[in-house]
């Protein structure tokens, strides 16, 4: 229970307890004044209702309350005792209605869903280029969220909100919920069993094991970071891939995943999982390992060290050799002044004079790390951009026209938007040396807005096992009672009048990667045996020569 | 009862402090109002403001009407007129139910026009604006009358059983301030007349901007539902019954002393 229905419950026994002496003493000693006394609880129980919400389970305490306002209507003592009595007796009977009652307190998911498919439905602005289909969606989900509601399931709430959200795959429709509880509890059970161990597929197509645990059962059978498993509980891998229904992430694009296809399926089982692998010398052999808990953690454990970039903080420079720094950029905001105003001078003039260090110091090749980049403001990218560009004006994408009166976006004949005014920068070539830009699957929004920049100067080479997630329109977001949906609610555009970056309903990012570093053994090891950040390494080789080593 | 309404009306008029407290919280929520919107460059929109001081307004305009409400009810106590009322003939159901008439009308007189002047300066000086309709708005602020009038009858009954104008003006004033601060508290219930107020004033809302032009728009969503229409006229109309009822039975018994 609740700590207030508790305090009112026992604020309202106690005065049916004091109310019902007062009865007696008020015969005694007469006053006026006595039967204010009566009005009291329900004083006292409307404040509560009207400050934390009134609740059906309560209704004990509400009808206890109103009960005593009998002594306030009729003086004689013998009334103002019964229906004091009553009170307690209906305020005690309060207590194990809401212990045991399901429903106490219980959220209307329903009706955040309802709100929340309305707002999409009218201000989302990709559901033709995603090719959204809102009855179908409404269809499916909707008799979900009412079986959630029915059955008062917080954890069922996150969990369809969570696939609904997937079936944009847009970086930017996600469903944040405010109890972390409840998102650890879904968590375990959308991603299953922790059986030791994790799968990545390879370049070639095999499927291995990754963060092994040492001394869990598969480690003693022989698995080790690398193994090829061959099949998953009697199963071919491919085909368990098929039935994932949970990923970590709803990606834009089919590249990325398919590059992460093989991590939720470590998952799958019961109590124990056969699991079928190739020893070194390439001998067929299965094993039986049990479960050790929820695979969760070891999931976003796997990812943190796919993921893995200098643990520095945000526009710290870290120097790799004499010729070879690295930017490490975490978020598109340098402060919270320059994210109001979108005046970055301060934080380019000394980005600039650092460069200028750099090069007399015979810096010549710069590695920019976006990976795990969560974006911010646009206009972050294009102060950083203007740095590296060469003089003149440069257009990065165009805004819609908002027209007022039908609060949407206008769009042409068509159906594009109708393009605004532009957004551009004009570049400063204060660096014309090699630069690399370090990406992945969770380099977003203006993290994927400033890849798109760099992008187009001839000395940048983008690097990394995918592209970024391919998610850069604005968002906004709608605040629930237990949990917040936020989606992309203004267009970023081409000059065409079509949305830039986010993939159309075929899925293929068109995100430039100009070298696909091949996650094989070799990453395999070098990432989970050694613990180093295997694509920072590269980025400095191919730097040197031109190719990775 | 005709006769002692028309009383009460004549002796509101005559006071100077009735015109000297409603025009002076008027003022200052003038002054406020086109402040405001001013220091936008008069870029700022009437709904603009309403949506951002609604809650001002509402404390101060309910201030005038509390007074006014504590003045005609129980002003008369201190010097003995509702006294010589009831023993000149009155019952005691007409003595009560005149004040509470006319308290409750001049608390929404006091009110409406005091929107209705607030509005038509700022749509005057800076147009209604497209963030959210004007009869959406005017809907709204129709429905709110009803916790408002239950909030008076709250306080009507209130000030029967403290008897004392000073007491009741300045609780009144108290309440009427702290129903700014209840907006800081996120509550959305019909249990009381203020979180009432707060649900019908607050609409789900969202930002889209343009980057190019560095604008914002805000977009509410100020449509009412049945719910709410029925469980707020249902819960107003409910506890403003109750009160009144429960002020009638203290006065009816009370010794007036």
């Amino acid at each position: 229970m609740r700590n207030y229905d508790v305090i009112l419950i026992m604020i309202t026994l106690a005065l049916s307890v004091l109310l019902c002496l007062l009865a007696g003493y008020a015969e005694k000693v007469l006053s006026p004044k006595w039967r204010i006394c009566y009005v009291l609880p329900l004083v006292v129980v409307l404040a509560f209702a009207g400050l934390y919400e009134a609740e059906a389970c309560m209704t004990g305490v509400y009808v206890g309350s109103v009960l005593l306002l009998a002594g306030f209507l009729w003086e004689k003592k013998k009334i103002r005792r019964i229906a004091a009595m009553l009170a307690m007796v209906f305020t005690l009977s309060t207590i194990p209605v809401c212990s045991l009652s399901p429903g106490y307190r219980a959220p209307d998911y329903l009706e955040d869903f309802e709100e929340g498919f309305a707002m999409l439905r009218e201000f989302y602005v990709l559901e033709e280029h995603k090719g959204i289909d809102w009855q179908q969606l409404y269809e499916k989900y909707e008799p979900r969220f009412r079986e959630v509601q029915k059955e008062h399931d917080a954890v069922g709430n996150y969990m369809a909100w969570y696939a609904f959200c997937s079936e944009f795959h847009d970086g930017h429709v996600y469903y944040a919920g405010n109890q972390a509880e409840v998102v650890n509890r879904a968590e375990e059970r959308m991603y299953g069993n922790d059986y030791g161990l994790a799968l990545m597929t390879l370049e070639n197509g095999q499927t291995v094991a990754v963060n092994v645990e040492p001394g869990s059962a598969p480690a003693l059978a022989g698995i080790h970071n690398g193994t090829v498993i061959t099949a998953w509980n009697g199963q071919d891998i491919e085909n368990l891939k098929e039935q994932v229904t949970w990923n970590w992430d709803s990606f834009p694009d089919r590249e990325n995943e398919r590059f992460y296809s093989a991590l939720p399926v470590a998952g799958f089982g019961g109590e124990t999982v056969e699991i079928a692998y190739l020893e070194d010398d390439g001998e067929q052999k299965t094993v039986t390992v049990p479960k050790l808990g929820a695979y969760a953690k070891r999931m976003m454990d796997t990812l943190d060290i796919l993921h893995r970039s200098p643990e520095v903080g945000h526009l710290n420079w870290i120097v790799q050799d004499e010729h070879v720094v690295c930017l490490k950029l975490k978020m598109m905001m340098y402060d919270a002044d320059s994210y109001e105003s979108g005046n970055h001078n301060q934080m380019q003039r000394e980005l600039r004079e650092k460069l200028i260090e750099l090069k007399e110091g015979g810096t010549d090749r710069i590695v920019i790390d976006l990976r795990n980049n969560t974006g911010g403001s646009p206009n972050f990218d294009m102060a950083i951009a203007a740095l590296f560009a060469p003089e003149g004006e440069h257009i990065f994408s165009y805004d819609g026209v908002w027209d007022p009166e039908k609060k949407s976006f206008l769009r042409e004949s068509d159906g594009r938007y109708r393009v605004g005014g532009k957004l551009s920068y004009f570049g400063k070539n204060v660096w014309d040396g090699q630069v690399i830009v370090l990406v992945n699957a969770s380099t977003v929004s203006a993290g994927d807005a400033l890849v798109l920049m760099l992008s187009e100067l001839d000395n940048v080479t983008i690097m990394g096992f995918t592209r970024s997630n391919s998610s850069c329109q604005a968002v906004c977001g709608v605040e629930f009672e237990h949990g917040s949906l936020s989606f992309s609610s203004v267009p970023n555009l081409t000059e065409e009048g079509l949305p830039i970056i986010d993939p159309d309903a075929s899925r293929e990012s068109t995100m430039p990667l100009d070298v696909r570093v091949p996650f094989d053994e070799e990453a395999v090891t070098v990432l989970f045996d050694r613990g180093e950040d295997y694509l920072l390494r590269l980025a400095v080789e191919y730097g040197q020569t031109g190719e990775m080593k | 009862m005709k006769r002692l309404i028309k009383a009460q009306v004549y002796q509101m008029c005559r006071k100077k402090s009735t015109a000297g407290v409603y025009l002076g919280i008027l003022g200052m929520l003038l002054f406020e109002l086109i402040s405001e919107m001013r220091i936008f460059g008069g870029k700022l929109t009437a709904d603009d403001f309403f949506l951002s001081f609604q809650s001002v307004i509402m404390s101060f305009s309910f201030i005038v009407a509390f007074w006014y409400a504590a003045e005609i009810c129980v002003g008369d106590f201190s010097d003995r007129t509702v006294n010589y009322e009831v023993m000149g003939g009155y019952t005691r159901k007409k003595v009560y139910f005149s004040r509470v008439l006319l308290g409750l009308a001049s608390g929404t007189l006091t009110v409406v026009s005091m929107w209705c002047i607030l509005v038509g300066v700022a749509v005057a000086y800076g147009g209604w604006g497209n963030q959210v309709g004007l009869s959406q708005m005017v809907a709204r602020w129709l429905l709110m009358l009803f916790p408002f009038w239950r909030i008076l009858c709250e306080f009507i009954f209130f000030s029967f059983l403290v008897k004392n104008v000073y007491v009741v003006m300045a609780v009144g004033t108290v309440i009427a301030l702290m129903s700014d601060g209840l907006s800081s508290m996120h509550c959305f219930s019909y249990a009381l007349g203020f979180t009432n107020l707060y649900r019908l004033s607050h609409m789900l809302y969202f930002g889209v901007y343009t980057m190019s032009d560095n604008r914002s728009y805000y977009l509410y969503d100020a449509t009412l539902t049945t719910g709410e229409v029925f469980g707020t006229i249902g819960a107003s109309v409910g506890f403003g019954f109750l009160f009144l009822l429960l002020g009638y039975v203290y006065f009816h018994k009370d010794d007036l002393r």
